[in-house]
Order: structure tokens, then C-alpha cells, then sequence
């Protein structure tokens, strides 16, 4: 029982960290179609522009949020001066952004150093459940990470911003010819995909160490998680690909050893592609 | 808004569908484009709304030229298109369809909801349902509807009949010339359904090939050999 509970915890907590980590993929990827191999660069961005600012003397709060506004600019900035050029060409975006990633680690790597660095926790201690202790920290992100997607919920299906910009995935065409200025929209999402990958960097930076790759850890996961999930379907789609690549590498973590848990969830995960390459909440 | 198409000459990348195409559609006048299949209308549509800029001519809306604006320029300007099978948002509400017309520009724009439920009481049963599980006919209604939520001046119909069940063709037909009317909002319909264009417009072109072979007034058309010519009627 106590097992039980324990895992349960567990993979509630690993699929919304995951949830969060993933979320600025699936808004660019979902929905302005760039494949964005930066990801991870916005993540480890996000992670080492924390530690800079709190080791500067910030408090956590706002240096995360200057750090998710930093990563942000330097997404608009890239879409502004090279993406926007290249958004029916997704091959194209795909290596523009890969070649992002290696400029951008090579950058970091010059202004940061290659050590290890170390943000500390803002919320020691945890939550004692009786049969299973709940890191408060951990939990916390958890409930953030809950907070962003039904933030982003309420955006969608109740402002006048969410009808423009499921309009947009769904006609772009008939959009612009309504009024919708798409250059735009296209820059103000990407520049939120990006606010929101250096936000998730940001607040996971304490649960790891910060080097230069921290970032690799979520890319591909962060991609099987938008896959799986089925790209475009942002709220639903990233949670149950989050549960489906995090929430069960923990579960089948409990019958096996890590690795080849993984291994079990990655081949899961083509398997389900093989029969619904849309995702699992593919599009009504 | 008077719309004056000079010289025009447009296509795709090397292809050029239009050649030299000038005409002009007064302000509040309807006017008819015919022509057989992939003669360049729809190409023209295309034209005047800004997804294709032109390889020559200018296209000005009152004095102004707007031959080089983007599509949503153009619909700040006051253009509004309606395209060819209908490009509704399937997946939103028919609500949601209505108010994208109404907010896509930005900036405040009156609320035309109950007008535009006016002229199509139909939709107002379906105001919560999917876009996408109305009949055609539905949908081309409130492709039109959510084209007035724009608050246009000018209105661009590409084969608004396309796919129609007969009964409610006419009725779209009646509810558009009512729209003219009431609003002297200009019309430029391209249409294959010929009897559809003579009961709603004042004037028509005919197009063959790209280049405009006949225009004038409906009745002018209608009584020439240019039906039997080019449009084989």
C-alpha cells in the first residue's frame, strides 16, 4: 500500500514536471508549427539566467521571472531576425533551430563556464503524509505547472485572444483575410513558447545541477511528449503525453531497473504512434 | 468603397493566370464575374484580396492604392472575402466563428451580432454548436455572417452557390442583395451559377482565359452571344 502511494505520488509529480518542461514546445511546435531543436536551449538558458540572478542577490520569485522574460526576448529575437522567414519551410526551421541550440550552449559555455552550478531551493522540507513524504518544492512546481496549463486553458476558451489564435492553427488564410495581422500572432506566440520553456528552465534549475546540457535532458522527452500527446492539442495532449513518457517511466521504474523502464515507455511510445500517428488526443 | 482594378496582370510563381485586367466596381454596385472553370476569377478574388500581389497593375479602394497590402491590411481597409468552400473555423463554435469576425482586426468595432442574426436567423439555433457539424448551406451563411462582423465596405464572394442545395442558394442570393441594399456594401460575387449572378447583380465581366471578354450590365450580357461563346449556356 504504502508502495502504492509512493508511486502514485511519484508519477503525479514527474508527469507535471514533465508537463511543464514540455509546455513551451508544444506551443511553438503545436502551434506555429516550428519543430523548435531550441528548446532545450531555452531551458538551459532559463536555468542558468536563475542562478545568475540569485546568485546576484535576487530572490528566487523574480529571478525566475526575470529569466523566463530574458529567454523570452531572446526567443522573439530569434524568431524576429530568423524564423519568420521560414515558417512554411519546417525542414528548415528544424536546423535553423538546431543550429540555435549549438550557438546558443557554445554562448552559455562562454559566459557561464562549464562547472556545475547550484541554485538553491526555495522551499526546503516536505510534506509528511504518513505512509509517503512529498518534497514541498516539488509539489509546488507541480501546482504551477497545473496553474500555467489552466492559465492558458482560460486563455484559450474564454478571452478573444484564444478564439484568434485557435482560428489561426485552424485557417490561417481565412484569418488573415478577416483582419488577423498572422506575422504578428506567429511572433507573439513564439515569443511565449520561448517566455515559457526558460520559466519551466528557471524553476527546475533548484531540482537539478545547472551545466551547459541541462536543457538535453527535456528535448527529447519534451518532443515524445508533444508527439505522443498529439501536436497542437496544448492543454490535454501535453498532460497525457507528460503521464504517458514520465508518469509510467515511474511506474514500470517499480518492476525494473530505470533504464530499462525507459527503454519499455519509448518503444510504448512508437507503438502508439504506429497506430495513431496524430497523438493520442488527436484532433476532433 | 469604389474598387478600380487597372492593368492587372497576376498569377502563380512563372504562371500568369490574369492578363491586363482593368475594371471598375462602383461604390455600393454588385457586380457578377463569370467564366468556365480555371479562367482566372477565383485568381482575381485572390487578387483584390491579397493573397496573391500582382506582377503588374495597381488596385486602388477609393483613391488609395492597396495594391502591395496584406490580406489583413486590406481587411482593415474594409475589404471582406468569403471564400470558396466557405473556410469556416470547423472547430470553433459558431459563436466563436462570428466574434473572430468581429475582433480579428483588433481595435473596437461595434457589435453587429444581432444584425447579422438578422439576416441569418438560422444560425441563432446553432450560436453553441461546431462550425464544422452545420450543412453547407449553414456554413456558407455564416462564412457570410462572420464576413459582416468585419463591418466591410466591400464584399468578396468566391462561388458562394458551391456545394448548395438549390432552395437555399436563392435564399443566400435574396439575403445578399438585402445586404447591398441596406448598407451599400460593395459586391463582387464569382460565381459559375449563372441565373444567380443575373438576379443579384448590376453588372457583369466574363473572363476567358485570363483577359476579360465581355462586361456591361446583366440584361446587355444575358441578351449577347457571349453566354453561348464562353460560357456554353
Amino acid at each position: 500500500m504504502e508502495t502504492a502511494v509512493s508511486v502514485v505520488v511519484d508519477a503525479t509529480l514527474i508527469t507535471l514536471i514533465l508537463a511543464l518542461a514540455a509546455f513551451g514546445l508544444a506551443i511553438i511546435y503545436g502551434l506555429v508549427g516550428v519543430i523548435n531543436m531550441g528548446h532545450g536551449a531555452f531551458l538551459t538558458l532559463g536555468a542558468y539566467l536563475t542562478w545568475a540572478a540569485t546568485t546576484a542577490g535576487v530572490p528566487f520569485v523574480p529571478a525566475v521571472l526575470l529569466a523566463a522574460l530574458g529567454v523570452g526576448l531572446v526567443g522573439l529575437a530569434l524568431e524576429h531576425l530568423i524564423i519568420r522567414h521560414f515558417y512554411d519551410r519546417p525542414f528548415d526551421t528544424l536546423l535553423l533551430t538546431w543550429a540555435f541550440f549549438l550557438v546558443m550552449t557554445e554562448i552559455i559555455k562562454i559566459v557561464f563556464g562549464t562547472d556545475f552550478r547550484n541554485v538553491a531551493s526555495p522551499l526546503a522540507g516536505a510534506i509528511d503524509l504518513g505512509t509517503v513524504k512529498i518534497p514541498i518544492y516539488r509539489a509546488t512546481i507541480a501546482l504551477v505547472s497545473l496553474a500555467l496549463i489552466g492559465g492558458t486553458a482560460f486563455v484559450f476558451y474564454r478571452t478573444t485572444l484564444g478564439i484568434k489564435i485557435r482560428a489561426l492553427i485552424q485557417n490561417r488564410e481565412v484569418a488573415s483575410l478577416l483582419g488577423l495581422d498572422i506575422a504578428l500572432m506567429y511572433k507573439l506566440v513564439f515569443g511565449v513558447g520561448a517566455c515559457a520553456a526558460g520559466l519551466a528552465g528557471g524553476l527546475i534549475s533548484p531540482m537539478l545541477s545547472v551545466d551547459p546540457y541541462i536543457g538535453n535532458v527535456f528535448l527529447v522527452r519534451s518532443f515524445f511528449v508533444v508527439i505522443v500527446g498529439g501536436v497542437g492539442q496544448l492543454l490535454g495532449g501535453t498532460l497525457i503525453g507528460s503521464f504517458f513518457i514520465g508518469g509510467s517511466e515511474t511506474l514500470f521504474a517499480l518492476f525494473s531497473k530505470q533504464v530499462f523502464a525507459q527503454t519499455v515507455v519509448f518503444l510504448l511510445a512508437i507503438i502508439v504512434l504506429r497506430f495513431r500517428p496524430a497523438g493520442l488526443l488527436r484532433a476532433r | 468603397m469604389t474598387l478600380v482594378v487597372q492593368n492587372v496582370t497576376a498569377g502563380y510563381g512563372n504562371i500568369t493566370v490574369l492578363h491586363d485586367l482593368s475594371l471598375t466596381v462602383a461604390d455600393g454596385a454588385i457586380l457578377g464575374v463569370l467564366g468556365r472553370n480555371g479562367m482566372g476569377k477565383s485568381t482575381l478574388i485572390r487578387c483584390l484580396a491579397g493573397l496573391i500581389i500582382p506582377q503588374a497593375g495597381t488596385i486602388t479602394l477609393d483613391g488609395e492604392d492597396i495594391t502591395r497590402l496584406p490580406p489583413h491590411q486590406r481587411a482593415r481597409r474594409g475589404i471582406t472575402t468569403v471564400v470558396q468552400g466557405r473556410g469556416i473555423f470547423p472547430r470553433l463554435t459558431v459563436m466563436e466563428n462570428l466574434e473572430m469576425g468581429r475582433v480579428a482586426a483588433g481595435g473596437r468595432k461595434r457589435n453587429r451580432l444581432d444584425e447579422v442574426l438578422g439576416y441569418f436567423p438560422r444560425l441563432k439555433e446553432r450560436l453553441a454548436q461546431d462550425a464544422g457539424t452545420m450543412s453547407g448551406g449553414e456554413q456558407q451563411m455564416l462564412a457570410i455572417g462572420r464576413g459582416l462582423m468585419t463591418d466591410p465596405k466591400v464584399m468578396l464572394l468566391d462561388e458562394p452557390s458551391d456545394g448548395i442545395m438549390p432552395t437555399l442558394v436563392k435564399q443566400i442570393g435574396v439575403t445578399l442583395c438585402e445586404i447591398n441594399r441596406r448598407e451599400n456594401t460593395t459586391i463582387v460575387i464569382v460565381e459559375q451559377n449563372v441565373p444567380m449572378v443575373f438576379s443579384m447583380a448590376q453588372y457583369c465581366i466574363v473572363l476567358e482565359k485570363g483577359r476579360l471578354v465581355a462586361e456591361g450590365t446583366c440584361d446587355d450580357v444575358s441578351r449577347s452571344d457571349v453566354l453561348l461563346e464562353y460560357l456554353a449556356i
